[in-house]
């Protein structure tokens, strides 16, 4: 036998995570969303959502990262300056415990055979990561039990505005809650169980959601000089970005980037930023209605994926994505047209003299019509 | 797999001395690999160099060295080269409520330099991130300060200075910063992702303008020199120029 070991299997093996380029990667809690990001979210890195205009899809997205973290037993750092952290904690879906069974071939059926001519094609793979055996899938309809959510090493922050009188306190900020939310991060990430060289390693999630939200910029629109809005927000992220650089510490931030006054403001912040996506949901817009978007609920924008360790950044296998979400799962998938429209007919009056099967040979009446 | 980029940047020729390269980083993209091909162009001439970093770490370059073929680390306890974190060093004191002065940032940088300088004749300079300035809430006069005075000692010194710089959007500050090095340099080299997002044959765009060359008697009478414009391929160990329409 050899007697040379891979150094790296004993040297990173904390649950949940992969390593990939000499680099922890820890799973989203979407299969689908580390597929197309490239394995993961990598350690050290800052991840970001870019809102929805409701909101509502990446709140599931940090439900999900959260419910990982807790599956995989990580420690969780939950930052918000909206509502209370404790809310989301409470919402965590649990995940699937049950694999989806495969169907057995029925006695006697013979196996359908590829005409010869697409034998050689590759195969189509329109929903990513569904054979991917890192991370969970977890059932939004019910909870997790709070006895495994207590159990789980979790901090809280909850930015209140009235810390925005404490603004003087600092030089290096207007609003006192960027200076506050730095320190206490600062102080979590510099224990040892979270540096890549300690022992009893573990990972550290953190998540902040609406960052930048007008709570975060209420300082910024204090000014009647509108020269410097979100300053505050692009010096805490790249602030954020140097306190978890080499670290075992991932950040999932969620921005409601439409929101912003500045249009110049999101480029600004994602040079800080590792890896970042945009979500366009259907809903309110005039595509919910479109029988072309039926299958889906909005679409899925990469708009950054950088190497980390590597001069290589990942290459997402299509850039025309769109997802749906299951009660058992959130799929993104490669956007594809419906075979064909709904029925329909050529001439809009032969669908009215059309005769209705109750109706007889009395022809067309019009309270049959349902508008 | 770094000479397309050694040979496109002139640095294999004999006279590289004090020489501005400017690199803009437009549409997203990295321009880390820039760093890591010189860095190993450097070390191989067994010429010194002060890397200055704020935006990436010092272990992302040892481990892509590592593929490249050099060990980062034992040039630097070689003291062959030496990498300054301006980014945690602000970052450190941001947290305990201090400030940076421009002239402290200045000053040690000479430090640093100067320190080489005893054991090395040329001690080349990379200035990583120097847009992170503008996100540390330094003015535009500031970081035209020091780069200017970094320029003044590589003049001095007879050395290469890079600065590379993120170009967030065209009407951004970070545009204006990154025009008015342009100025001053040799080459300014821009790397763009591909406008229509990624592909598996093209990384990006790589544009290299010579305002450095406009004087030179081969050009005098051309109203602007003809920009190089190349197609660049990353790969795990480097990186591959290819000529436009060629992929």
């Amino acid at each position: 036998m050899s007697s040379f070991h891979k150094k790296s299997d004993s040297q990173y093996s904390i649950k949940g995570t992969k390593l990939k380029n000499n680099l922890p990667y820890i799973s989203s809690g979407i299969p689908s969303l580390d597929h197309i990001i490239g394995g993961g979210l990598p350690s050290g890195a800052i991840f970001a959502v870019e809102e929805d205009l409701l909101g509502s899809y990446s709140r599931v997205l940090t439900k999900y990262y959260l419910a990982e973290g807790v599956t995989s037993e990580h420690a969780l750092f939950i930052a918000s300056a909206d509502e209370d952290p404790h809310i989301i904690v409470n919402e965590l879906p649990q995940p699937c415990t049950d694999l989806p069974k495969e169907v057995a071939p029925k006695e006697g059926n013979v196996e359908m055979k590829i005409a010869w001519r697409y034998e050689g094609l590759g195969q189509v793979e329109s929903s990513f990561g569904s054979n991917s055996l890192f991370g969970h899938n977890f059932d939004l309809s019910k909870n997790m039990d709070k006895e495994t959510v207590q159990n789980r090493n979790i901090t809280y922050c909850f930015l209140n505005e009235d810390e925005y009188g404490n603004k003087d306190k600092v030089k290096g900020f207007k609003n006192y809650m960027f200076f506050k939310l730095l320190t206490e991060i600062k102080d979590l990430v510099s224990k040892e169980e979270f540096h890549t060289s300690g022992k009893n390693k573990n990972i550290l999630r953190i998540s902040i959601q609406s960052l930048g939200s007008p709570i975060w910029l209420a300082a910024d629109c204090d000014e009647n000089i509108n020269s410097d809005y979100g300053q505050d927000l692009i010096k805490f992220l790249y602030t954020l970005r140097l306190i978890l650089r080499d670290t075992l510490a991932v950040a999932f931030i969620t921005v409601p980037s439409h929101l912003f006054d500045d249009e110049h403001l999101m480029p600004r912040l994602l040079y800080s930023i590792d890896n970042a996506v945009r979500i366009e949901s259907f809903a309110g817009s005039s595509r919910e209605t479109n029988p072309v978007y039926s299958d889906y609920h909005g679409l899925f924008h990469v708009t950054k994926l950088s190497a980390i360790y590597s001069l290589v950044p990942y290459v997402p296998p299509s850039l025309d994505l769109a997802f749906k979400l299951r009660r058992k799962k959130f799929v993104i998938e490669k956007l594809h047209l419906p075979p064909e429209l709904q029925e329909s007919s050529e001439r809009e009056q032969d669908d009215i003299t059309a005769v209705p099967k109750s109706v007889g040979c009395g022809g067309f009446k019009k309270k049959d019509i349902d508008f | 797999m770094a000479t397309d980029i050694i040979s496109a940047l002139e640095l294999d020729k004999e006279n590289i001395h004090s020489r501005i390269l400017v690199v803009k980083e437009i549409n997203n993209c990295s321009s880390s690999f820039i760093t890591s091909c010189v860095l190993g162009h450097l070390i191989k001439k067994k010429s010194a160099v002060l890397i200055i970093s704020t935006h990436n770490s010092i272990k992302h370059y040892q481990n892509v060295g590592l593929k490249m073929n050099y060990n980062l680390n034992r040039c630097i306890d070689d003291g062959l080269v030496q990498f300054y974190n301006f980014g945690e060093e602000y970052v450190d004191k941001l947290l305990k409520n201090e400030y940076i002065s421009v002239e402290q940032i200045y000053q040690n940088i000479t430090d640093k330099i100067e320190y080489m300088r005893k054991k090395y004749n040329v001690v080349n300079v990379i200035f990583d991130g120097v847009s992170h300035l503008l996100d540390m809430y330094y003015n535009i006069k500031e970081i035209n300060l020091i780069c200017s005075k970094i320029i003044e000692l590589i003049r001095e010194y007879n050395s290469l200075l890079i600065c590379h710089f993120n170009v967030a959007s065209e009407h951004d500050l970070t545009h204006v910063l990154a025009n008015f090095l342009s100025h001053k340099a040799f080459m300014v080299v821009e790397v763009e992702n591909l406008a229509s997002g990624w592909s598996s044959d093209v990384s990006g765009h790589l544009t290299i303008k010579y305002p450095g060359k406009k004087f030179d008697n081969e050009h005098m009478h051309s109203l602007e020199i003809k920009p190089a414009q190349y197609l660049f391929k990353l790969f795990d160990r480097g990186v591959k120029l290819l000529a436009p329409g060629t992929v």
